[in-house]
């Protein structure tokens, strides 16, 4: 609101300077006497029309169709006070930029190139009609309409242009917002699953538990030779074990004992984890492609908790590509310097990636089914799976969203539908990003545990 | 065969009776049950079971500080205890439901009879 009335402002002081020039053009120049009834009634008009102007209500001055309809009458107003000032020939012409500057103030430019063309066109009538386009100074006067027009060209251009990199910015920074409200929402629901895991467990598990013995008692209540009835028992087992396989999924996540930050060979970690995969890779055929920038590049996370993540992208990958003619997972680690905010949200400031510092990038890209976008946006969210039933418990990537934000880093996904899924895990680089000798050795430690 | 006896302390009246219904039935068993903290301690004293299956989360008195009241008193401080918790995972317990941590026996929620039973003859066996 505090914009608009700038701008009614503005709009109306450059007009009050429009007609003080006019009026002192038409009064005090050598031809000053002539039409003096009209001159008066002219000014007046103008002066009642910036009255107009200044009492409008402020609605109006945000509606840019409105906006260079005043720009047009004043452009034709303008162009009348030339014509009866009596002084198209001279400089009195250079007062129509002020409209120009005006005009500026929506930076629209086809609506300011087709006020230039007006005003060149009444300006070139005015000119033929007093006679200066056939005398010796024609090519001078002829000048001055492709002057007004190149003019009105460049300084509409260079507007746009600025108007263009604002807005640009300004949907950067939309997204971004985006982004971070997003993030800030996923922040807070894992911090509930985390507070809920432990109470979780405690409630459900205590009900299976009596369900699992009253099953045993039943079974042990039937009589022998009831096949049917035994496989309903087991039914009944498998069901329970489902259960109990989401709140082991939890507590595993969710345990703050298990946590601790050391700094860790990214790309050991992962060839740790392609080991552990291996069989799983073998057997559903897909081959594997690695690009380390870096073979010490060393990240400040937890080696337990990240091999877990990696492994359960892993899987993922290998189950999202089951049916696809090309099995190939891409792992690539590299170090990348962050050059935009938005990287990371937090409740705390020291929970950021700074614009200027490191992060180390682990990314995993298959070639497998992908997503579509709506998929996409639930896949971090607790108890989202598009498995079938009993093959997922739909927490892993929740859990693995929970464990990188407690690692400081961000894990993000981006994916074609039909053409494969990439997921970028974002970490704190360990000092220098780049791990000691004693550090690298993590994963003959790890393979000989 | 002599049969072992068994002591439950559990606030969760239906888990105690399926339970001692199993454990009988096996006809390895017999069972004595609590359904909180200080009655159990008392049967303990009282009873003087072969081991005693305690749960770790009760209103009150704690599976825990029932533990230690046990092993502080002369009479019931050479009773196995196998707490029986909702919060460990089988990742921490083994693929067998059992572990031990320290002094202390712990047992996986949910856990099945045959698992159970195993778990207890695996500790009374030493």
């Amino acid at each position: 609101m505090q914009e608009i009335l700038a701008r009614k402002r503005m709009i109306f002081t450059i007009r009050l300077l429009l007609i003080i020039i006019t009026a002192y053009v038409m009064l005090f120049t050598p031809s000053g006497r002539e039409h003096l009834v009209l001159k008066a009634f002219f000014i007046a008009f103008y002066l009642a029309s910036d009255l107009i102007v200044a009492a409008l209500p402020e609605r109006f001055f945000s509606n840019f169709r409105l906006f260079y309809l005043l720009i047009c009458f004043d452009t034709i107003v303008v162009a009348a006070g030339i014509w009866l000032s009596g002084q198209a020939g001279s400089d009195f012409y250079l007062i129509y930029f002020l409209i120009i500057s005006l005009s500026t103030l929506s930076s629209r430019l086809r609506y300011l190139m087709l006020n230039a063309f007006i005003f060149a066109g009444v300006y070139g009538w005015l000119l033929f009609q007093q006679g200066l386009l056939s005398d010796d100074l024609a090519v001078g006067y002829c000048l001055r309409i492709p002057f007004i027009v190149i003019i009105s060209l460049f300084y509409g251009f260079v507007v746009k242009s600025v108007r263009s990199d604002k807005e640009s910015e300004l949907r950067r920074t939309n997204k971004m917002l985006v982004e971070t409200r997003n993030q800030l929402i996923q922040k807070d629901k894992m911090a509930s699953l985390g507070r809920l895991a432990s109470g979780i467990a405690h409630e459900i598990r205590n009900p299976l538990e009596i369900i699992s013995m009253g099953v045993d008692y039943l079974d042990n209540l039937m009589p022998d030779g009831r096949p049917e009835a035994k496989k309903a028992v087991d039914r009944i087992f498998a069901a329970i074990e489902r259960a109990n396989a989401i709140i082991e999924d939890v507590l595993k996540f969710s345990r703050k004992t298990e946590f601790v930050i050391e700094p860790v060979n990214i790309g050991n970690l992962v060839a740790d984890v392609l080991d552990m995969a291996g069989h799983s890779l073998k057997r559903a055929d897909v081959g594997v492609e690695k690009e380390f920038s870096d073979p010490r590049l060393c990240a400040a996370a937890s080696r337990n908790m990240l091999s877990q993540i990696i492994l359960n992208i892993i899987n993922n990958a290998v189950d999202a590509m089951e049916k696809a003619p090309v099995k190939r997972l891409k792992i690539r680690i590299y170090m990348q310097k962050v050059n935009n905010v938005g990287y990371k949200t937090g409740y705390r400031r020291a929970d950021y990636f700074r614009v200027g510092d490191n992060m180390i990038v682990l990314e995993i890209s298959d070639t497998g089914k992908g997503m579509p976008e709506d998929v996409m946006m639930k896949i971090f969210e607790p108890f989202f799976t598009t498995k079938q039933t009993g093959r997922g418990t739909g927490l892993g990537l929740s859990l693995a969203h929970m464990i990188i934000d407690r690692m400081r880093g961000t894990i993000d996904v981006s994916s074609q539908d039909g053409i494969g899924t990439t997921f970028y895990v974002k970490l704190q680089p360990a000092a220098d990003g780049h791990c000691t000798k004693e550090e690298d050795v993590g994963k003959e430690k790890n393979s000989h545990s | 065969m002599e049969k072992k006896k068994i002591l439950i302390v559990d606030d969760e009246e239906d888990f105690c009776f399926f339970v001692r219904e199993n454990l009988i039935n096996s006809q390895k068993f017999e069972v004595v049950i609590a359904t909180s903290g200080k009655p159990g301690m008392a049967l303990a004293r009282s009873e003087k079971p072969d081991l005693i299956l305690l749960d770790l989360m009760m209103p009150g008195m704690g599976g825990e500080a029932v533990a230690e009241a046990l092993q502080g008193s002369p009479e019931t401080a050479s009773i196995p205890v196998i707490f029986l918790t909702a919060l460990v995972t089988r990742e921490d317990t083994g693929t067998g439901g059992l572990k031990k941590i320290g002094e202390s026996w712990f047992i996986a929620k949910p856990v099945r009879t045959r698992d159970l039973i195993s778990a207890i003859e695996s500790v009374l066996n030493g």
